[in-house]
């Protein structure tokens, strides 16, 4: 039996066309990727399966049959069998803890016993989601619908929270959605692969892309090195004696796993944590994309956060020749909180690209890129290298690592 | 040899959730009931009361923040009292007491109640709007986090700006508030998507 239907589906919003004439069908116990490009609906197509599309949010025109176990998608959420995971994964608890949660949910706390007064932050990326796995096959739910689970995740954790998703799909015949791109290695833990694709607009402008800003610098030798640091977080030693230097006009990587300690390096480079001992220089001007929060924008469009940006930094460029270097000529007037991962982050880099900062923090820059895009981030790299300022990008993708000049490996050790 | 803060940490015991709501509704209707002349006493009762639950070392961020909540009002009080013409410090002492009294209750019964404790609580009770009250938390719960990492980001990319003048941290402060507002919106129907899709038929 087929869990989910999809026939001759067109979704719009504000006379743009979000989805057109979409078909497809998964079969119960079936995992399903829906994959595509940035900006091609693979969130709202999740979200017309859990009829919150149109439901909640009103201003979505549907045309087109979507069922979800032979009923309508939002009598199907109505009667517990279906969940949705946003992008933000801890936005599907309402709990703040674990056994919060499970008293919520009329759980017992079966294997979960020794994270009981854990807050869900506190959880390892497996464990979370093994929690969520837990939650969800013991409630009434038959259909889960992950939202870009993979771009949070190293490999080795992708690939048991796939195993595990797997399995229990099979076991308990639930039927599981994930909507994510650029997870290659793994298709084969996939029965179906969905793909979307957008045939909008968007043409690179690389033409005028040069790095004015940062040659406004005069050449020095590092723009950020540290000698012997010593990190902790909270009682926790994350690094005993961290050494590095990155030359100007460098691209530097911090690589590692899930918890190794990147993002909290990169936080200790902003200043926003002060580090326990050791030597550490950072020239400034310095520009942080954060993995979290995701959205971080001020004004009512894109167009409109720009100009911000070219005001506040006094930078004479042109709006729309920004527009094109980033591909967000399509998206100038929409609001920046109503852009995908994908799309978000390459407005992140347009900003930076405006500010022309000595030293760039770029925490995940593939969170929710498309190929595309990657090109887009090379540039951006390509142009900072030019101009003599440096980049220091963290990820657990080694994928990144033909971009970098000189890496930081990170082990769980604090090695 | 054992220090004191050790000895008082050790010796830290948790109150059960009965009791700690006991505590809470008993100090409260007393800090209106005692005589002005007895209210030290309480007041170095609930003290004591909050060591034993918290520890010795939080006795000075709960002095901190105290002082901090309690000096505009102080001044405040004293403003409208000259406007008035009579100044009467025994009444400002006496209702700071109260206070005192009333804000290191709540802060007991904070440390004492279990989150699982106050769902089965709800529960118990039969309280239909238990969907809205956790939907509230939540929403407390991530206001404080959002907010946090949102100025985290702006003191890093814009924050120098600040310096220049006036003007340009006005203007930075309005940025933040409407990232801010921006992305609660975001949050609060991320929240209720969960809600709606969910816990329907488990609370209220």
């Amino acid at each position: 039996m087929n869990a989910i239907n999809v026939s001759g589906l067109s979704v719009s919003i504000d006379s743009n066309m979000v989805l057109k004439e979409f078909s497809f069908s998964v079969r119960e116990g079936e995992v399903a990727l829906v994959t595509g490009p940035s900006g091609s609906g693979k969130t709202t197509l999740l979200k017309v399966l859990s009829g919150i599309i149109p439901n909640i949010y009103t201003n979505f025109s549907i045309t087109g049959s979507v069922r979800v176990f032979d009923l309508s998608p939002w009598q199907a959420t109505e009667k517990g069998l279906v969940a949705y995971v946003p992008q933000d994964i801890y936005t599907f608890f309402l709990g703040s803890r674990v056994c919060e949660e499970l008293e919520l949910l009329r759980l017992p706390p079966n294997g979960f016993v020794h994270h009981c007064d854990k807050f869900l932050e506190e959880l390892s990326d497996g464990m979370l989601y093994k929690f969520l796995t837990y939650t969800v096959t013991n409630s009434s739910a038959k259909l889960l619908l992950l939202d870009e689970p993979a771009s949070h995740l190293d490999m080795e954790t992708l690939t048991n929270v796939l195993e595990l998703l797997r399995a229990t799909a099979q076991e308990k015949r639930i039927t599981v959605v994930v909507a994510d791109h650029n997870i290659e290695g793994v298709m084969g833990y996939f029965d179906a692969i969905i793909e979307l694709d957008k045939e909008v607009e968007r043409h690179k402008n690389f033409d005028t892309f040069t790095p004015r800003g940062f040659k406004e610098y005069g050449v020095q030798e590092f723009n950020a090195y540290a000698t012997n640091l010593k990190i902790n977080l909270g009682r926790r030693t994350l690094f005993k004696r961290l050494n590095f230097a990155v030359s100007k006009g460098g691209v530097f990587g911090v690589f590692g796993r899930n918890g190794t300690g990147k993002t909290t390096l990169l936080k200790v480079l902003a200043g926003l944590i002060p580090y326990e001992s050791g030597e550490l220089h950072v020239e400034k001007p310095i520009f942080y994309i954060p993995q979290k929060p995701l959205y971080w924008f001020s004004t009512g469009s894109v167009r409109e956060e720009l100009s911000l940006y070219l005001k506040l930094f006094g930078r004479r460029l042109k709006e729309e020749d920004v527009l094109g270097m980033f591909i967000l000529q399509h998206l100038a007037d929409r609001n920046p909180y109503t852009l995908s991962v994908g799309e978000a982050r390459r407005l992140a880099m347009a900003l930076a690209y405006i500010a022309s900062p000595k030293l760039l923090l770029f925490d995940e820059p593939f969170l929710g890129l498309d190929r595309e895009s990657e090109e887009v981030f090379a540039e951006l790299l390509e142009s900072v290298k030019e101009g003599y300022g440096s980049v220091i990008v963290a990820s657990h993708n080694r994928i990144l690592a033909k971009y970098v000049d000189n890496y930081l490996e990170l082990s769980p050790s604090g090695e | 040899m054992i220090s004191l803060s050790r000895f008082l940490k050790e010796r830290r015991r948790r109150i059960t959730f009965k009791v700690s709501l006991a505590l809470l509704l008993t100090t409260s209707l007393l800090a209106f009931l005692t005589p002005a002349n007895l209210l030290p006493l309480l007041a170095i009762g609930v003290t004591i009361v909050f060591i034993y639950v918290a520890g010795f070392e939080q006795l000075v961020p709960l002095t901190k923040y105290f002082l901090l909540f309690i000096i505009p009002l102080s001044i405040a009080s004293i403003l409208l009292q000259v406007i008035v013409g009579a100044i009467d410090f025994a009444l400002i002492v006496t209702n700071f007491t109260k206070i005192y009294i009333l804000y290191t209750a709540s802060l007991i019964a904070m440390k004492s109640f279990s989150s699982i404790e106050l769902v089965s609580f709800f529960r118990k009770l039969k309280f239909k709007p238990l969907i809205a009250v956790l939907l509230a938390l939540k929403l407390t719960y991530y206001s404080a986090s959002i907010f946090t990492d949102l100025v985290s980001v702006y003191k890093v990319n814009v924050g120098y700006l600040g310096k220049k003048g006036f003007l340009c941290r006005v203007m930075l402060l309005v940025m933040q508030i409407k990232a801010f507002v921006q992305l609660f919106t975001v949050k609060a129907l991320e929240v209720g998507e969960a809600m709606y899709t969910r816990y329907k038929k488990f609370v209220g």
